[in-house]
C-alpha cells in the first residue's frame, strides 16, 4: 500500500495527468490480485480514493505555491516543486488522513460480508465523478481555454471539502455499523442463553417429577418388604422396573455437560445448536471433561467460527443415513492448548476436502460455501489457531486447536 | 498376558473378575496374572514390575475421587505406553474421544450393560490386545511442534504442504485430512529428508509421489491430488526419489 503511491507519483511526474486513469486501472488490477476475497467496491474505493486524494493535494500545494511565490519564481522551479514539495506534501496529508480513517478501513476489510455494499457504492460514484471533473479540467485548460481556468481555484476547495466530509461520513457510518453488529451479537447471545436456561429449567422440572415418582416407588417397596414375602417383593420390584417414567430421558441431560464450558457466549451458542440438532432428531454426544475457559481468541470471532462449524455439522448430519453429532472440548495442559472437536456423519458423497475452503465451493449447492471461507479468513488473523479437517468413511471432523498465546 | 482390574465396589469387582475368568476358560487364553484390587497405588506398584502384554480395566470414580481413574491411567501410560486401557464405568462418565486423546484409552464399557454384551465387549478388548502385539510396530507419526501449534498425523498420509494467501499460514494436505497452521515452508523442509521444496509455495512428501508430469509441470499423488513443481526442481526431485528408493531397498 505504501509502494503504490510512490510509483504513482513517479509515473505522474514522467507522464501527465492522463496517466491517472492508467494508475486507477492498475490499482484495480493489482488490488484484485493481491486481495482476492475483497469485494469489487472495496478495491474500487481504495483505487479511486488514493488517486483522487493524491491529485487533489498535489494540485492544492502547487496552486498555493504559485499564489505565494509568484508566477516567475514558480515557473523557474516548476520541476523542483512538482518533484519534491508537492508529492511530499500530498504523502504527508494522506498519512494524516489515513491515520484518521484507519479504524473504518480495517472495519470494512474485516467484516466485508456484514455491511451493505450500497453506501460504499455511492461514495465510489461520488469520488469517481469528482475525479472525472478534476481530470477533464486539465484537459479543458490545455486544449480549450489555453490558460488558467477561473473556476479551478474554487473547485479545488470544494474537492478538499468533499474529501473531508467523506472521511467524517465514513467514520460515523462504520462506527454505527460496528455498534449495530455488536448489538446484534449481544442480542443473539442473550437469546441463546435464555433458551439454555429454559432447557435447564425444563430438566429441573422433570427431575422433580422423577424425585416424586421415586419416592412413591420406595414407599410401595417398603410396603411389600413388610409382608416379608419374597415373591411379593419380587413382583413389586419387577413392576417398578417395567414402570415408565421412572427412568430419566437420558439424552437431554447431556446438556448439563456444558457445565464445564465457562465462556458464556460459547455455552450459549453450543446449547442452542445442540437443542436445534435434537429437534432435527440428530443424537448429540457431548464430552467436556475439563474446565474450558480463557481461550486466546477474540470472543466475537470465536462465536462466529463455532456457529459456522456447528451449522455445517448439523446440516450435513441431518441428511446422513445414520445421523450423529459429537462435540468434544479438551484441554491439554502439557501443550497449553484447547481443542474443540466437532464430528458429524455425512450423506454418501465424495467430498474433496482440498476445495471446501474455497469461497464458492459448497457441498450444499450454489452460493453457500461462504461459511468455511469465512472461518479461513478469521483464522488468518491468529497465529495461535490451527484447524484440522478430516473426512473418512462418512465421518466429517473439524478440530480447532487454540494454543495459549505466548508473550510476544 | 497380565490382567489388571481396578474397581472399588466389591460386588462389581467380583462380578467382573468372574466374567473375565469365564472368557479366559472359554477361549482357552492363558493369563500370567490377574490382579484385582480397589487400591490404585497397589495396582501401580504391580504394573511397575510387569510390563508385558498388559490389559487394564479401570473404574473412573474411585473411593469418592471423581477422576482418579484417569489419573491412574496416565500414570500407567508413563510405565507402559502400549498396554490396552479400558474404562468400565457408568454411562454418565463416558468420554471416549477425550480419554482416547489423553491416555489412548481403547474403549468404554458400561457397568450396567447386560452380561452378554459386557462379555462381548471384553472379548473385543482382549482381541485388540493380541492384534496390537502381532502387527508389531505402530505406524510412523509426523509430529509437528512450534510455538504456535502442535499436531500429529501419520507420516504415510502426508501428500504436500502449501502456502496460503497470508504469509506464514500453511496448509498441509493429507490423504483424508487438511491442517491449517502457522509456520514457514523452510521450517517444514528441514524436518525430514523425505520433504522437498519443489516450488516457491509447495513442499512435498517424496514418498507419496505417484508421478511427475514434465509437460504440465505437475506432481501427481493420486488421481485427484496434484501440486505444481518448478521446472528446475524436476531433476533434483527425481534424484532424491531414487536415492530414497535405494535406501528403502537396502533396508
Amino acid at each position: 500500500m505504501i509502494i503504490l503511491p510512490v510509483i504513482s507519483t513517479v509515473v505522474y511526474l514522467l507522464f501527465n495527468y492522463w496517466v491517472f486513469v492508467a494508475i486507477m486501472i492498475y490499482f484495480f488490477v493489482v488490488g484484485k490480485r493481491l486481495n482476492k476475497d475483497y469485494s469489487i467496491n472495496l478495491i474500487w474505493f481504495f483505487g479511486i480514493y488514493t488517486t483522487f486524494s493524491y491529485a487533489i493535494f498535489g494540485y492544492f500545494i502547487n496552486s498555493s505555491m504559485l499564489h505565494f511565490i509568484g508566477e516567475e519564481l514558480f515557473d523557474r522551479y516548476i520541476y523542483l516543486i512538482s518533484m519534491t514539495i508537492s508529492p511530499v506534501f500530498s504523502v504527508i496529508c494522506n498519512l494524516i488522513l489515513l491515520r484518521l480513517i484507519r479504524p473504518s478501513i480495517s472495519f470494512l476489510e474485516k467484516y466485508q460480508d456484514n455491511w451493505n455494499q450500497i453506501f460504499l457504492l455511492i461514495i465510489n460514484v461520488l469520488l469517481t465523478l469528482c475525479c472525472i471533473i478534476q481530470f477533464s479540467n486539465y484537459w479543458i485548460e490545455e486544449y480549450i481555454l489555453k490558460g488558467e481556468n477561473p473556476v479551478r481555484k474554487y473547485l479545488i476547495v470544494v474537492f478538499i471539502l468533499v474529501i473531508i466530509l467523506l472521511i467524517v461520513y465514513l467514520n460515523i457510518k462504520t462506527r454505527q455499523m460496528d455498534k449495530q453488529r455488536i448489538q446484534e451479537l449481544k442480542d443473539n447471545q442473550l437469546a441463546d442463553l435464555t433458551s439454555y436456561v429454559q432447557q435447564i429449567e425444563a430438566m429441573y422440572g422433570e427431575l422433580r417429577g422423577f424425585r416424586h415418582d421415586y419416592h412413591n416407588v420406595l414407599i410401595s417397596l417398603n410396603e411389600s418388604l413388610k409382608t416379608k414375602n419374597l415373591s411379593i417383593i419380587e413382583d413389586t420390584y419387577n413392576q417398578i422396573l417395567n414402570q415408565e417414567g421412572i427412568t430419566l430421558d437420558d439424552e437431554h441431560y447431556s446438556l448439563t455437560r456444558l457445565n464445564n464450558l465457562k465462556t458464556l457466549p460459547i455455552k450459549g451458542i453450543f446449547s442452542t445448536h445442540i437443542i436445534q440438532a435434537w429437534q432435527k432428531n440428530i443424537p448429540v454426544t457431548i464430552e467436556i471433561d475439563d474446565v474450558i475457559q480463557n481461550e486466546a481468541i477474540d470472543i466475537l470471532d470465536y462465536v462466529r467460527i463455532a456457529s459456522i462449524l456447528l451449522d455445517n455439522a448439523i446440516e450435513a448430519a441431518e441428511k446422513a443415513q445414520n445421523p450423529f453429532l459429537t462435540i468434544v472440548f479438551l484441554r491439554d495442559d502439557r501443550k497449553k492448548e484447547i481443542q474443540l472437536i466437532i464430528e458429524n456423519s455425512c450423506p454418501d458423497e465424495v467430498i474433496d476436502i482440498t476445495k471446501i475452503f474455497q469461497k464458492d465451493y459448497s457441498t450444499k449447492g450454489e452460493n453457500r460455501g461462504v461459511g468455511l471461507a469465512t472461518v479461513q479468513a478469521i483464522l488468518q488473523n491468529y497465529p495461535n489457531l490451527s484447524l484440522q479437517t478430516e473426512y473418512q468413511l462418512g465421518v466429517f471432523r473439524q478440530v480447532l486447536m487454540i494454543k495459549e498465546e505466548f508473550p510476544q | 498376558m497380565n490382567i489388571f482390574l481396578l474397581e472399588d465396589d466389591i460386588l462389581q469387582q467380583q462380578r467382573l473378575d468372574l466374567i473375565i475368568r469365564e472368557i479366559l476358560l472359554e477361549k482357552r487364553w492363558s493369563a500370567q496374572s490377574i490382579i484385582t484390587t480397589a487400591r490404585p497405588d497397589f495396582l501401580l506398584e504391580k504394573v511397575q514390575k510387569t510390563v508385558d502384554q498388559n490389559i487394564y480395566f479401570l473404574d473412573i470414580e474411585l473411593n469418592g475421587e471423581k477422576r482418579k481413574g484417569l489419573e491412574v491411567a496416565s500414570q500407567i501410560r508413563q510405565i507402559d505406553p502400549h498396554g490396552v486401557i479400558v474404562f468400565i464405568t457408568t454411562h454418565s462418565e463416558f468420554a471416549p474421544i477425550t480419554y482416547a486423546y489423553k491416555v489412548s484409552a481403547f474403549d468404554f464399557i458400561a457397568k450396567d450393560s447386560p452380561v452378554d454384551e459386557l462379555k462381548q465387549r471384553l472379548i473385543d478388548c482382549f482381541e485388540n490386545l493380541f492384534n496390537v502385539q502381532t502387527t508389531g510396530k505402530k505406524e510412523e507419526l509426523f509430529i509437528f511442534n512450534n510455538q504456535h501449534t502442535s499436531f500429529q498425523v501419520p507420516f504415510s498420509d502426508i501428500l504436500y504442504f502449501e502456502t496460503t494467501d497470508i504469509s506464514h499460514k500453511l496448509r498441509l494436505i493429507c490423504k483424508n485430512r487438511l491442517v491449517n497452521f502457522y509456520a514457514t515452508l523452510g521450517e517444514i523442509e528441514k524436518l525430514d529428508p523425505r520433504f522437498f521444496k519443489v516450488h516457491r509455495s509447495f513442499v512435498v512428501n517424496l514418498e507419496n509421489i505417484a508421478q511427475i508430469n514434465r509437460a504440465e509441470g505437475l506432481i501427481y499423488f493420486d488421481k485427484s491430488q496434484s501440486c505444481m513443481i518448478s521446472r528446475r526442481k524436476i531433476k533434483s526431485a527425481l534424484e532424491k526419489m531414487n536415492a530414497l528408493n535405494q535406501l528403502f531397498q537396502e533396508n
